[in-house]
């Protein structure tokens, strides 16, 4: 660069700022000033010399295009308010021409590097503070530089060993040459540079101003945060400090999440807070990072520029917004890794080991579940955002970790809930792939926890296979259009490729969600699913897990091929009959029934959902099921109702083992029709049996189900006939086979036990059961109860929820009459996993109740 | 009128197990009554002790039939099982087929099961295995030998064969004379 030539440039160009200075805020004058710029400019190309020199000043500003978007991006009105100046703030000296070019030069190197460093997403960051402002606060207290505020944007932090006024200069020198590159834009300029004058005020203002906005309403929120957090601190000095910190810390933010765009650089400053050694601190500036990051993070993914880009020549806005993204993007990984640092410090400090107070330890522990929290909450939040699939490594890698188990669950927790919110299929995926990763490598020996998560992916409703049917219909199409399509010169198909190509770019830049994309990743993610369920299932070391496995197959049992279906049901076949040799050996202490119905319902809901080809009849399974049933009266916890991952929802809450067999039920006879009457008694009658020795919300349940299949079948009133014998032959209860047992031989005389049950509610139930079965399918003679029972709301899953707690308070126990009963809807039994609508019915009856 | 001997035992035991397994334990232990199988004129029957005792009082060519006829023995020896023991076979069977209704009348004529009237089938059904067949009203109608498995029917075409006639309840009409 030629040295002379552009200090000469520079020496004019300030003292034309000179002028303007002095004739502070006096906009007549700079409109004056503007056409004299004009009238120089052909001048200079007339000049070869001058020629070389606007080129070396487009590479300058170039280099330097953050500041000028820093200073178009000035709130001018702001700085119109308040004039005044701020007391804390010493003038400082003029310097000399001469030295202010030298200081030029060695900017342009340190810049070019940082410029670099920045977009390379660099973390080391130069922290030398030397020569800080004293800043005011908002006692009007003066600060040292220590704790003083990042007010000035990064980039200018990078100056600071210039003295402040320096950079101002600096500026406006760019400023002008910015003017002549763009003449264009002179206008926009000459704004900027009325609002140049009051800069040297214009930020410590700002400051001060927000000092005074304590009241806002993000402001409030992160103070409610760090009250919640906060900790008591013994010592009054800190308490002091923290109070102070924690006051600094709300501003800051504040600031930040009222204005991203100009008070981006205060990210920094927050950070610095987050290294103070007091936990509460920490933990306090990590929460407010999360709030603010959470608040002004885009709805975007920033990209890395290509080398290409960086070097093409973008306008003002664009170069800033640049700088802007890049800044966001440095502190924001920063804050990850200081993150990620907490954790992996917490456990590389307990593999040590080391014996610590139980204080030291609680803190340690609580600094670590801040840190998890904000990641899993980070990752629910702004999954679209850069970084994620290192969110996604840390929380995953932290699913497993048994101590302290907040952290487990915390992580699980979140997973599921990306799960259930993933709209693209891409996060699933990812995740998946993780999660596989991490139980593969624990040999399959995780947490319960981990493999519940798969049951929130959204595959059970969103995928579809691509059908045979609509394949063949998609074909028919297509010669259906080849045959219409006109002819077309050869012009008009340029034409029309030519559009086509500008749909394709512009479907790209449309944030809508490609379905066949989706598909596609959705279709991975279950692959990888299956893979592993299958994994787990062969290697059947781990009875632990089976049945979250088994309950997740069987959720996403549709999905799965067809070539499949034999060898999985020989698997689940054996782990069923596995199960039950070890039950009746008396062999591992086995209580639950949970395994084998969870093989069985797997089984039926494989069938069912691709019995479409042939019609088989699961023998083997519904021999079991009968069989294990009695199983559940010998159980006292058979309908207890276990709580979800996600403590919200009861449609993925695991089933209990009434539930399961009822489910069982649903599949082999509501669904379908039966077509064995001999199975149907049986298990009718088996049912009937096991519900004398159950808890009561299971016999509710049992006779909701019995119900549903005396309307169903209403052949089944043989077995309430107790005086007419329909069969031959005896019954035998104990024979483990529904085909043999010769049901119509017997009669359901539980009915006549349950009607003098010590429950009122399923006494008046048994009645009105009773009476459904006695007349067929008939409701409306069902005895002086009927009303009642009529809701098509009230199914089984509604007497296990709401007679579920074992508190037995016979004032309470009578299910009132529903006054209002909603229209009816046609109600074929209650899908699997289906349970809408309980939740809210059980508010509406206990207000009901209540009054 | 005599009891099996070791050998009749066998064979037939072998052809009843191809129907009903191991359920023929439940043919012999009845809570209700003992029964008992007989052979008379070539003939194996079914029948409870009471009668069985019964009918000792008349004469072996003066007795026509006894109980429930389950089949005969050939003169080569082998078992065949008649039509009359579908009752007992139908009760305990172990692999069941169900066909359509357009299918109940070529079977009740005599043709073998084809694919196309398959209505429905146990698992794990194996090849040449004994079968019952069933209206999809659930009415025994005869039985048969499965021709294929259940997983080789599902990609069988439309007119395979599934299950080789043996025996169906059209035989009552057609073989009047000679069922006996």
């Amino acid at each position: 660069m030629d040295f002379k030539t552009k200090n000469k440039k520079s020496v004019n160009q300030f003292k034309g700022r000179n002028n303007k200075k002095n004739g502070n805020k006096n906009n007549n004058k700079k409109k004056q000033e503007k056409p004299e710029k004009k009238i120089k400019e052909p001048k200079l190309v007339d000049n070869d010399e001058d020629v070389e020199i606007s080129e070396d000043d487009i590479q300058f500003f170039k280099e330097h295009g953050g500041f000028s978007g820093f200073l178009a991006n000035l709130d001018a009105d702001s700085l119109m308010d308040t004039p005044e100046q701020p007391k804390g703030k010493p003038k400082m000296p003029e310097k000399t021409e001469e030295s202010e070019s030298e200081i030029d030069d060695i900017e342009l190197d340190e810049e070019d590097e940082w410029e670099t460093r920045a977009i390379k997403k660099n973390s080391a960051n130069i922290d030398n503070e030397i020569n800080r402002l004293p800043i005011k606060t908002a006692e009007g207290q003066l600060v040292k530089p220590k704790e003083a505020l990042e007010v000035v944007e990064l980039n200018e932090e990078e100056l600071k060993d210039n003295p402040l006024l320096t950079e101002k200069q600096k500026k406006k020198l760019e400023k002008k040459n910015q003017l002549k590159e763009e003449r264009k834009k002179a206008k926009k300029a000459a704004k900027t540079k009325e609002e140049e004058v009051t800069f040297n005020d214009e930020e410590d203002e700002k400051y001060i101003q927000e000092h005074n906005k304590m009241n806002t309403k993000s402001q409030k929120k992160i103070e409610n945060e760090e009250e919640d957090e906060e900790e008591e601190d013994s010592k009054l000095a800190n308490k002091k400090k923290i109070i102070n910190l924690k006051e600094e810390l709300g501003l800051v933010a504040s600031s930040i999440i009222e204005d991203p765009d100009n008070n981006i650089g205060k990210l920094k400053r927050l950070r610095e807070i987050s290294q103070d050694d007091n936990i509460a601190i920490k933990k306090l500036s990590y929460l407010t990072q999360l709030a603010v990051y959470k608040d002004i993070i885009p709805g975007y993914r920033i990209r890395q520029l290509s080398e290409s880009e960086k070097n093409a020549r973008v306008s003002k806005e664009v170069k800033k917004l640049r700088q802007y993204e890049s800044t966001l993007l440095i502190n924001y990984q920063q804050y990850l890794q200081s993150l990620d640092n907490v954790i992996e410090g917490y456990f590389k400090y307990k593999k040590l080991n080391i014996k610590e107070s139980e204080k030291k330890q609680n803190e340690s522990k609580s600094l670590l579940l801040i840190a998890i929290q904000c990641l899993t909450d980070l990752l629910v939040n702004v999954p679209h955002f850069n970084f994620r699939i290192n969110i996604l490594t840390a929380v995953v890698a932290r699913m497993n970790i048994k101590n302290p188990v907040e952290v487990s669950n915390k992580c699980c927790k979140s997973i599921a809930t990306l799960f259930t919110k993933d709209e693209t299929g891409e996060y699933s995926l990812e995740a998946m792939k993780l999660i596989s990763r991490l139980v593969k490598n624990k040999n399959y020996n995780v947490r319960e926890q981990v493999l519940q998560t798969f049951l929130y992916l959204r595959l059970k409703d969103e995928l579809r296979l691509p059908d045979k049917e609509e394949e063949k219909e998609k074909n028919k199409n297509n010669k259906r259009k080849k045959k219409q399509q006109p002819f077309l010169t050869r012009k008009a198909r340029k034409v029309l490729k030519e559009n086509k190509e500008v749909e394709k770019e512009m479907k790209e830049y449309e944030a809508t969600i490609d379905l066949e994309r989706k598909q596609k990743m959705q279709t991975e993610t279950l692959n990888m699913l299956f893979a592993l369920y299958f994994r787990m299932l062969k290697n059947n070391n781990n009875n632990r897990l089976l049945p979250t496995v088994l309950e997740g197959l069987g959720r996403f049992a549709h999905l799965i091929n067809i070539d499949f279906f034999d060898d999985l049901i020989a698997v689940l076949k054996n782990i069923m009959t596995d199960q039950y040799k070890n039950y009746m050996d008396n062999k591992g202490h086995i209580t639950s029934a949970c395994t084998a119905f969870h093989c069985i319902i797997a089984a039926f809901q494989l069938l069912f959902k691709q019995g479409d080809i042939i019609n088989i009849d699961l023998n083997d399974f519904n021999r079991s099921m009968y069989a294990q049933m009695i199983r559940l009266s010998l159980n006292p916890n058979v309908g207890k109702v276990s709580h979800s991952l996600l403590k919200s929802d009861s449609v993925y809450r695991s089933k209990s083992e009434i539930e399961l067999v009822l489910i069982g039920f649903e599949f082999l006879f509501i669904k379908k029709k039966q077509l064995s009457f001999e199975r149907i008694a049986a298990f009718t009658k088996r049912l009937a049996t096991i519900t004398i020795n159950m808890p009561v919300n299971s016999v509710l349940a049992a006779l909701y189900m019995i119900k549903s299949l005396f309307i169903k079948y209403s052949r089944l009133n043989q077995l309430m006939d107790s005086e007419g014998r329909v069969g031959t032959g005896v019954y035998m209860g104990l024979l483990d086979d529904p085909d043999l047992c010769n049901p119509f031989a017997t009669s359901l005389w539980e009915f006549g036990l349950l009607k003098s049950h010590f429950h009122p509610t399923i006494r008046e139930y048994a009645d009105y059961v009773g009476a459904i079965g006695r007349n067929g399918s008939s409701n409306v003679t069902a005895g002086p109860h009927a009303a009642k029972y009529l809701d098509y709301k009230i199914d089984y899953n509604y007497f296990l929820e709401r007679f579920g707690v074992h508190k037995f308070n016979p004032q309470k126990e009578f299910l009132r009459p529903i006054k209002s009963i909603p229209k009816r809807k046609r109600h074929q039994g209650t899908m699997y996993g289906f349970n809408g609508g309980e939740s809210q019915f059980l508010k509406n009856l206990q207000k009901q109740v209540n009054i | 009128m005599r009891p099996l001997t070791e050998e009749e035992t066998k064979v037939f035991f072998q052809k009843l197990a191809q129907y009903i397994g191991r359920n023929i334990v439940h043919l012999i232990n009845r809570p209700d009554d003992t029964y008992c199988f007989r052979l008379h004129n070539n003939r194996v029957y079914y029948v409870s002790e009471s009668i069985m005792k019964k009918a000792t009082c008349i004469g072996r060519d003066q007795l026509l039939s006894l109980g429930v006829c389950f089949g005969k023995f050939t003169k080569t020896g082998k078992f065949r099982l008649h039509i009359t023991a579908l009752d007992y076979l139908a009760q305990y069977a172990k692999y069941k087929i169900w066909v359509k209704p357009n299918g109940e009348m070529p079977f009740m004529y005599g043709n073998h099961v084809l694919k196309a009237h398959l209505g429905r089938i146990t698992e794990d059904t194996p090849e040449h295995q004994g079968a019952i067949i069933y209206s999809m009203n659930d009415i025994p109608l005869g039985f048969g030998v499965t021709a294929r498995s259940t997983s080789d029917c599902r990609k069988l075409d439309p007119t395979g064969i599934v299950v080789f006639h043996q025996a169906d309840i059209g035989e009552y009409l057609r073989g009047e004379e000679t069922l006996l």
